[in-house]
């Protein structure tokens, strides 16, 4: 009876012994979960959307040629793996060579034999990153990374290389391989790239890891011989819900929604807010100013989607005094506007209640929200960049600025990226 | 055999009282962590406070400011323009205040300032209603504006409702560049002057800044394969820099020592330090603190081989920052891009209203 109960209470200890671990890795779990992750422009995440990357080699966009520099860092003392995805939002001719020869246009007048300038769906292509510890990384998206080093000395350190060759002025080819990125170039592309921090190895390598340790900007150029333009914005970072390095079950990324324990990484504000100058204001005699926003999607089904779904957003515009008007668009995967053509078609925008000639003051708020979907998927979160472009009406010369806009609110609705 | 079962209950009360503990210190654990994420200030939405770290009218430069309030009711603005002309640390402060409607967004030219003036004519400068008497900044001026929500008596009020932008011109050229202000929400209803962004009061301020860049005298790669570049284009950065400790009663003088980490591409990693006053602003790799870390090797004294890199600067106190970088061609003509830097952890700050 004795050694029974002695026994029966050892196995009560032995028990209350494996509850104590049971119960510090369940404090950890909550712990690590417990925490405010948000979509952040300023925050290391676990997922990165460069809203807008912009190759035109040859300037058949806009008369000048365009690249995009993007940078992507790992803040981390642990080496990261990355997939990434480039979305192409180009809109190209139904019918005709285009701008490029691969069809690339603005306008129906860009398409040639009666073709439609259209954007039907967003074609991804995807690439690999790998990432020592706090390595920064960055590249042209014209010409990828295509080589396995760095130029070191000579009269161009740091320029890409494979062999000694490739680096002037007696430099020397210095190994640092980070994988390969597709150059985009030759050709124009308008599109999206979005990144995921990854397990890197093992059966499925592509599967996201509850780590937040990248940050990356991009750099837009319009550069030739007489002009530099150079404009900077901020990666938008969504971070894992969880930050313990452990893996996710798939590839499915699920941006915040009502049920706690799907949630993988933060969700999408409600609404996004973008202070802007009015179309056509003039800031000076030599300064007229444009705005255009990039609009992406929060939810998406990558390199699968060939009939990406409807966003339909709301726009609630103020100006200085206080008056209020409001717009509507459609988007799909992509979309590069201005303001004043989001309500009005080209050749109309003085018409447009992003105009100055309409709403009568230089500056305006705009805010934007996404209507949600009666069948709460997909998602309908959006991201965006908005540029500014200042001209002068003495020369035609333009120069630009991008900033990120403001985020307001949490969204019911869960966003899914899939790849 | 009653001392082992008294001994037995006394060790299950305690691994129960553990388990209790454990749990007790887990909920506050998740509720800190949680708080100390949630609470920290940034560039991407709407807040209380709103620090523009860099203002300037310089040379041909001149900058525009736009504040919005982004709430239904009318919101008081208190704003002061903080510069260092002297060097000495002491930070002057100059204020104003503003009373925008709901919803309404203003803007102002700094050069200019702003007038009350309701005959302005429809689409100028000053047109829309008039959010109070904004004086112009003299000639040469650099540095910081911060604004912050009061009511009507000028006590701080938490609407949470303010944001911001900057629009740096320069006026010769056309060259534009553009950033967010850093926007602080309270945290509490109960709020006091002197303001505690301490995360009970108001959010707290980064504790760390991390910023992406080229180092002094790198070659552009986009100028030298689409522009005139010819193995002489030319990368810089300015880095701009608020102390969060603010005294805007008796001016400010906030002395400190930032510290940074330098990684190129290599991995290869350069530390040092240089000194901070209540604004700073500082050309990378062109001063004796910064000269071999943020200096490319294409220049004497450089040390970075890579053209990306990053660097991790840790603060004393809390600090806000604003990077601007400038790209040119061999023949000068230059573009600048201004970037909000990337921040991490958290440091407590006050700041003390007139």
């Amino acid at each position: 009876m004795w050694r029974c109960k002695r026994s029966e209470g050892d196995m009560k200890n032995a028990r209350m012994a494996i509850r104590l671990p049971v119960a510090l890795l369940a404090c950890g779990l909550l712990a690590s979960t417990a925490v405010g992750q948000k979509v952040s422009t300023e925050e290391a995440a676990g997922y990165l959307v460069f809203p807008k990357v912009v190759v035109d080699p040859s300037g058949a966009l806009n008369g000048v040629p365009m690249d995009t520099v993007i940078r992507i860092t790992n803040t981390s003392g642990q080496p990261s793996s990355v997939h990434c995805f480039y979305l192409d939002g180009t809109p190209r001719c139904t019918i005709g060579a285009g701008l490029d020869g691969d069809g690339a246009c603005r306008t129906n007048d860009d398409c040639a034999g009666g073709g439609i300038c259209t954007l039907s769906s967003c074609q991804a292509i995807n690439f690999d990153l790998n990432l020592t510890a706090n390595q920064p990384v960055g590249w042209r998206a014209s010409e990828g990374v295509v080589t396995t080093g760095f130029c070191v000395g000579g009269t161009s350190p740091g320029f890409p290389c494979s062999v000694d060759n490739d680096c002037t002025g007696g430099g020397v080819c210095q190994a640092q391989d980070i994988g390969r990125v597709p150059p985009l170039a030759p050709g124009i592309f308008q599109g999206e790239l979005k990144c995921v921090q990854v397990v890197g190895s093992g059966n499925d390598p592509n599967i996201p890891v509850n780590r937040n340790d990248l940050v990356g900007n991009a750099s837009i150029y319009r550069v030739n011989n007489a002009i530099v333009d150079v404009q900077t914005y901020n990666a938008v970072g969504v971070q894992a819900v969880r930050s313990d390095g452990s893996s996710q079950n798939d590839t499915t990324l699920v941006l915040a929604g009502e049920n706690a324990q799907d949630r993988e990484y933060a969700g999408c504000s409600a609404q996004v807010i973008v202070d802007h100058f009015f179309d056509s204001a003039l800031l000076s005699a030599a300064r007229e100013v444009t705005s255009e926003i990039t609009l992406v999607p929060c939810s998406e089904r990558l390199e699968v989607d060939d009939n990406p779904a409807v966003h339909t957003l709301q726009f609630v515009v103020f100006n200085e005094f206080e008056q209020r008007m409001s717009a509507s668009t459609r988007f799909r995967c992509f979309r590069e506007v201005q303001l004043s053509q989001l309500d009005r078609r080209p050749g109309q925008e003085a018409f447009s209640v992003f105009n100055v000639g309409v709403q009568g003051t230089l500056a305006g708020q705009t805010v934007i929200r996404p209507v949600l979907s009666g069948d709460g998927n997909p998602g309908n979160g959006i991201l965006a960049i908005v540029e500014e472009f200042h001209r002068n009406p003495n020369n035609n010369a333009v120069r630009s600025a991008a900033f990120n806009i403001h985020l307001r609110g949490d969204k019911r609705q869960a966003d899914t990226v899939a790849y | 055999m009653r001392g082992r079962t008294a001994r037995r209950i006394a060790m299950r009360a305690l691994y129960r009282s553990w388990l209790l503990g454990i749990g007790m210190l887990c909920v506050f654990a998740g509720a800190a962590g949680s708080q100390a994420q949630q609470t920290r200030s940034g560039t991407d939405r709407p807040g209380s406070i709103l620090m523009f770290p860099k203002v300037v009218r310089t040379g041909q430069r001149d900058t525009i400011v736009q504040i919005t309030n982004t709430g239904n009711s009318i919101n008081w603005v208190h704003c002061f323009y903080l510069s260092a002309p002297d060097g000495s640390g002491y930070c002057g402060a100059v204020d104003f205040e503003l009373v925008l409607t709901r919803q309404q967004p203003t803007q102002w030219r700094v050069s200019q300032g702003r007038r009350v003036d309701p005959t302005d004519s429809f689409g100028s400068a000053g047109a829309g209603f008039d959010p109070g008497l904004i004086p112009p900044v003299p000639p040469g001026f650099q540095g910081a504006l911060v604004c912050v929500e009061v009511d009507a008596n000028g006590n701080p009020l938490g609407q949470n409702r303010l944001k911001g932008e900057v629009t740096i011109m320069d006026d010769s050229t056309g060259d534009v560049s553009k950033y967010n202000a850093f926007a602080v929400a309270p945290v509490s209803e109960n709020l006091s002057n002197p303001l505690a962004l301490d995360g009970s009061e108001y959010e707290t301020c980064p504790g760390s800044l991390t910023l992406n860049f080229s180092p002094r005298g790198s070659l552009d790669p986009v100028i030298e394969n689409l522009g005139n570049g010819n193995l002489s284009s030319f990368i810089s950065t300015n880095l701009t820099l608020l102390s969060c400790n603010l005294d805007l009663a008796a001016g400010v003088r906030s002395n400190g020592t930032v510290s940074y980490i330098v990684y190129d591409e290599f991995e290869s990693s350069f530390s040092g330090s240089f000194p901070h006053q209540c604004w700073t602003t500082i050309d990378l790799g062109n001063t004796p603190q910064t000269t071999g870390q943020f200096r490319s090797t294409l220049l004497t004294g450089g040390a970075i081989a890579t053209i990306f890199a990053q660097a991790q600067l840790t603060l004393p106190t809390g600090l806000v920052g604003v990077a601007e970088s400038f790209h040119a061609d061999q023949a000068g003509v230059t573009g600048s891009a201004a970037s909000n830097l990337h921040t991490g952890g958290a440091r407590s700050a006050t700041i003390r209203l007139p």
